[in-house]
């Protein structure tokens, strides 16, 4: 028994080695980029704004130049299985950059991996989620909305849109995240600063007993709560992307105040929560896309009390991300430059970007866009 | 009073020490909060029927001897089809509605005879099958669900333009037709009669169903086998009858649960429903062997009513002590309703 | 003195060798052969794919094995190796927060995680008692509580009153344990005590020899156990409780050994999966630790009440491979990125009801 048990991993080893050659043959150079990039998203169900904009950029250079790979839903707890998609990135000789957005845990780790392997490798992460002062230490350059600064903006537009009280719903695992956490902090001392009430409640947590249902379904139910004790100008923040839409939709309802998203996007949580229609000719048009959710702000009178920002920022990095790979891998600039960075990320999105460095790094920027109200 | 007195009996010391918890968490919420408990009470109810029929679900194949269902995902999968199906029709109202559940029913029963086929070969391993298969449901629908040839634009990824958006909104649709149908307003909140009259009576359809010749003779499947085969019953048979209408209660309970809730949840949505559903019915004093519609009704009500209710009253009591405790409720909240329902769990039952 | 009651533990070689066994062995036959048409359709640099299949080895080997002692003792699927896996991680935490570095950090490690255990898996032991015939669902509920604890103790208490003072770990407020926690001092240690590296097609492949070492040893160690009057006794309690408390075991006493056992080796078997990840993700590391363990268990041709070490080589290798080139294929074949990943899962999961099905077929064959 043993003897055919020892016999079936033999078969599985010649089987393997058997049928490994085939990848070197498909390398002929004609493209534009004489390199790949790799690039791994999360798939449409974590949040459409990266799969696309990995699609667009596959679109624009290329599918053999652009390699795509996603990870699980549940990255959190198949890390093993996202460290192995991008070994299998770092595994094609030709890809000399790879992109991971978002950056979720075990990112650290296959880094960590395929620099023991490729030394020269090229990392460029989209909003990573693991400890900033330890991911730039690995990553050549990371990129993240600037969750420190949005503490004060978020408030500061709350406050213009005519909020008297600020409600911020949150739960332990993502307040053990440090650039939540302080944010979470720097928001209640500038809500107090211009005299607002701020709340800070706890929501349950979508990976934990109730699963994300239950913790929409706790939204649903607890926003008509907080009005009735608050009032309808109490602006509404989520940090966690699946309530969004629950949030977003109780807000309209009862008519309070959404000043942004933990994501910032106009395509994030509101089409879904407003059952906006998208016809053929408008999808992806960002422009459109902000069209149909003004009308149904408008129909539910809430001109002025609901707000984003103008373009989704996870398709924005993707494509500054892809530039200043190209731009570093073929002409040896260095990307870590804010100078380098801001020019790459305005030609993506065509607005007015902030950037600032992270505590002392040189290569962990903080990004700022401006807002649309509707 | 001999009622009450009764139900208490009935109850049993586990839902006693429940149904004790959750009387202190609302005479909590009254002396120390600002909550209305009208509202309190009619979230709980809200939270009940919108679960009703999903933990219902799982009765038919714990009596036909199946064990708790947890490949209910895969009904859950089915019910998605039926409304995904009609909505981009373009059919809204209640015929939206019950068009949903028919043709989840009707999809439900044959995905059910399937897995009734398969759970006849790994008899004993029931349980743990049906949680892979329900995984492998929600995995294979989340292909379906991106390649889906849907042409309603409210239902479309708004970038890609193609396949099915993770949420979808019902408001135009049939969002809580049930529940306000003849909703009985109760201080801040409502009494959602359409809801639960409608649970009730699915509860009271399989009463009686369970009390026709086939319903016995399917408990007696799963009571006994041997026995029930030796006086002429066709175990399998039952079996897969047992199967076949739990999946389709499931399929009927996601369309419920959704017009509820407001939206329908796609992808991973549905992925772990099975688990406290299961534990609603456990709570409720069911076993692997047996389950009755009391369990059902008693299990779903205490089961959600603590969920519903223990995080906005520690939420409350724990804010009038600043923000330093800001993390406090959600961890209260985790270690105090499961460590409650751990105890119950391990108390010895006394008949 | 009563009797040990005799197993049938050996399976009947039957007339015709071969064709039994390929019945006994279907499921990894099967399994196997979806590996290789994985492999054949991802297209991955053979050098590369052999260094991750054998990282993965050594990473999971260890957890899976720990798995083993519960199922011969008739409780399924172990819950209690989560709290294991707890366990593993708190001691971790007391090294890096000490900032010791080196192999003697993980072996302190390894060995504060045993009394951890040792008492938890006591009281795990003790509440499965309680619960016969409700272990699944009160293994789930354990799950979520324990958790409530592990929050409580390292979000809001380490710092103030847990005296946990190393500001690498801790939150900048000096209250709660950062989210991630790179394992600087403890990492690879073990992996890279002896590491051999083999130049093979260009590439140098790796072999952690120090860490299949220890789980040889482990090999060693169930084998010599399951054989002790002790293991027996487990045997017996698995096969059947009222038998085996008629035959004069103490079928709560064995239950309990056995959930220990199982959570003692799941929180060393954590600790060198952490230490070969690198990097912990505090809050949720140990709820990645059960089901992938259980299912390679089973691919590798473990049923709910037969596991062997052989099971657990197998599996892990066959499981692991998949995972490593289903992706990939998934992509090649259907020819986008997401799709490939919902069917890796699909295939992952379909596989292991197909398998347990398989292992009915089988029995009726037998």
């Amino acid at each position: 028994m043993k003897l055919l048990r020892m016999g079936l991993v033999m078969a599985c080893l010649v089987g393997m080695v058997s049928c490994s050659g085939g990848s070197e043959e498909d390398l002929a150079v004609d493209g534009k980029l004489p390199f790949k990039i790799g690039i791994m998203t999360g798939t449409v169900s974590q949040g459409e704004d990266e799969y696309r904009g990995a699609e667009r950029v596959i679109a624009k250079y290329g599918a053999d130049r652009i390699k795509h790979v996603t990870y699980p839903d549940n990255f959190m707890v198949e890390q093993e299985t996202m460290i192995a998609q991008i070994l299998n990135l770092a595994a094609d000789s030709k890809v000399e950059a790879i992109i991971i957005a978002q950056g979720v845990p075990g990112s650290m780790a296959a880094m960590k991996k395929v620099k023991e392997l490729r030394p020269d490798m090229l990392f460029i992460l989209d909003n990573p989620h693991e400890d900033p002062h330890q991911v730039a230490g690995y990553a050549d350059l990371s990129l993240i909305p600037d969750d420190l600064r949005r503490g004060e903006t978020i408030v500061e537009l709350a406050k213009n849109m005519g909020a008297t009280s600020f409600v911020h719903y949150s739960f332990p695992r993502h307040m053990s995240q440090e650039l939540l956490a302080r944010r979470k902090d720097i928001m209640e001392d500038h809500a107090a600063k211009l005299g607002m009430d701020f709340v800070y409640v706890n929501a349950p947590d979508p990976t934990g007993d109730q699963g994300l249902p239950g913790a929409q379904k706790f939204i649903l139910e607890d926003v008509p709560r907080q009005i009735s004790q608050y009032g309808k100008d109490t602006a509404f923040f989520s940090t966690n992307c699946g309530m969004q839409e629950p949030l977003i939709r109780a807000v309209m309802d009862k008519g309070a105040i959404f000043p942004e998203q933990c994501c910032p996007s106009p395509t994030h949580g509101y089409p879904g929560a407003l059952g906006i229609a998208i016809n053929e000719e408008q999808a992806g048009d960002m422009a459109q896309i902000c069209e149909a959710i003004q009308g149904k702000v408008d129909e539910y009178n809430q001109q002025g009390r609901m707000a984003t920002w103008p373009v989704s920022i996870g398709i924005v990095t993707i494509e500054t991300a892809v530039d200043l790979a190209i731009k570093k891998v073929r002409d040896d600039i260095d990307i870590t430059q804010p100078a380098v960075i801001r020019e790459s990320m305005q030609e993506a999105s065509g607005v007015d970007v902030t950037l600032v460095p992270f505590e002392g790094k040189d290569n962990y920027y903080l990004v700022l866009l401006d807002s649309i109200v509707f | 009073m001999t009622w009450a007195v009764d139900l208490i009996k009935g109850l049993g010391i586990t839902r006693g020490i429940i149904l004790l918890f959750l009387v202190g968490l609302w005479i909590l919420a009254t002396l120390a909060t600002s909550l209305p408990l009208t509202g309190l009470f009619a979230d709980c109810l809200i939270r009940t029927g919108m679960n009703g029929v999903l933990v219902l679900a799982l009765v038919p194949a714990v009596r036909a001897g199946v064990g708790l269902n947890f490949g209910i995902p895969l009904g859950i999968v089915c019910g998605l089809f039926g409304m995904v199906t009609l909505m981009d029709m373009n059919i809204r109202g209640y015929s939206s509605l019950f068009g949903a559940m028919v043709l989840g029913g009707g999809i439900g029963a044959l995905a059910g005879f399937l897995y009734a086929r398969l759970l006849e070969r790994v008899k004993g391993q029931e349980m743990m099958v049906g949680i892979y298969v329900g995984f492998a449901a929600v995995a294979g629908a989340s292909i379906y669900w991106l390649v889906a040839p849907v042409k309603n634009p409210e239902l479309v990824w708004p970038l890609g333009g193609a396949g099915l958006r993770n949420t979808l909104v019902l408001a135009d649709y049939y969002s809580q037709y049930l529940d306000k149908l003849g909703a009985i307003p109760f201080g801040t909140g409502y009494i959602p009669t359409g809801l639960l009259a409608f649970w009730l009576g699915m509860c009271g359809l399989l009463a009686l169903f369970l009390k026709t010749k086939m319903g016995t003779a399917l408990t007696a499947a799963g009571a006994n086998e041997r026995f029930a085969e030796a006086s002429g019953i066709n175990v399998t048979r039952m079996r897969t009858i047992g199967v076949i209408l739990s999946t389709v209660l499931g399929a009927i309970g996601i369309v419920i649960y959704s017009q509820s809730y407001g939206f329908v949840q796609l992808y991973k949505g549905p992925l772990l429903m099975a688990f406290p559903t299961v534990a609603a019915l456990l709570i409720g004093g069911a076993t692997v062997r047996n389950a009755t519609i009391t369990h059902v009704i008693i299990g779903t009500f205490l089961f959600q009513s603590v969920l519903t209710t223990s995080l906005p009253v520690v939420n409350e009591i724990v804010a009038k002590g600043g923000s330093e405790f800001g993390n406090i409720p959600e961890i209260a909240r985790l270690i105090i309703s499961n460590g409650i329902i751990l105890y119950a769990l391990t108390r010895k039952e006394s008949a | 003195m009563a009797a040990e009651p005799v197993l049938p533990l050996v399976e009947e070689p039957g007339t015709n060798r071969v064709k039994s066994a390929m019945v006994q062995n279907i499921v990894p036959i099967l399994f196997g052969l979806l590996c290789l048409t994985g492999v054949l359709a991802a297209q991955i640099p053979f050098p590369f794919l052999i260094n991750e299949v054998v990282t993965r080895l050594a990473r999971n080997l260890f957890l899976v094995l720990s798995l083993i002692i519960p199922v011969v003792a008739g409780m399924g699927l172990n819950f209690g190796i989560v709290i294991g896996a707890m366990c593993g991680q708190i001691s971790l935490i007391i090294v890096e927060n000490a900032e010791w570095a080196g192999i003697d950090a993980l072996l302190i490690a390894a060995l504060i995680s045993l009394p951890l255990s040792l008492l938890f898996g006591f009281l795990t032991g003790l509440l499965m008692n309680q619960a016969k015939g409700r272990e699944m669902i009160t293994g789930m509920i354990l799950a979520f509580f324990a958790n409530g604890i592990y929050q409580l103790l390292f979000l809001l208490m380490a710092g103030p009153l847990i005296p946990l003072r190393n500001e690498k770990i801790l939150l900048p407020t000096g209250v709660g344990l950062r989210n991630t926690i790179d394992l600087v001092g403890t990492k690879h240690q073990l992996d890279e005590l002896v590491r051999v590296g083999v130049p093979f097609m260009g590439l140098k492949l790796f072999f952690p020899i120090i860490t299949f070492v220890v789980i040889a040893l482990l090999c060693f160690g169930l084998r010599w156990y399951l054989n002790t009057r002790s293991g027996h006794g487990l045997r017996a309690v698995g096969q059947d409780m009222h038998v085996a408390e008629i035959a004069g075991i103490h079928v709560n006493r064995s239950r309990i050994r056995a959930i220990i056992l199982s959570t003692m080796l799941g929180g060393i078997g954590h600790v060198i999966w952490l230490h070969s990840i690198g990097t912990m993700n505090t809050y949720q590391s140990h709820e990645q630790v059960g089901p992938y363990a259980i299912a390679a268990l089973l691919v590798g041709g473990a049923t709910v009440a037969r596991a062997t070490i052989w099971h657990a080589i197998l599996g892990t290798f066959l499981f692991h491979t998949l995972f490593i080139v289903s992706p990939l294929a998934g992509q090649t074949l259907l020819g986008s990125a997401q799709i490939g990943e919902y069917f890796r899962e699909f295939v992952s999961y379909a596989v292991i009801g197909v398998t347990l099905a398989l292992h009915a077929w089988k029995t009726a064959r037998a």
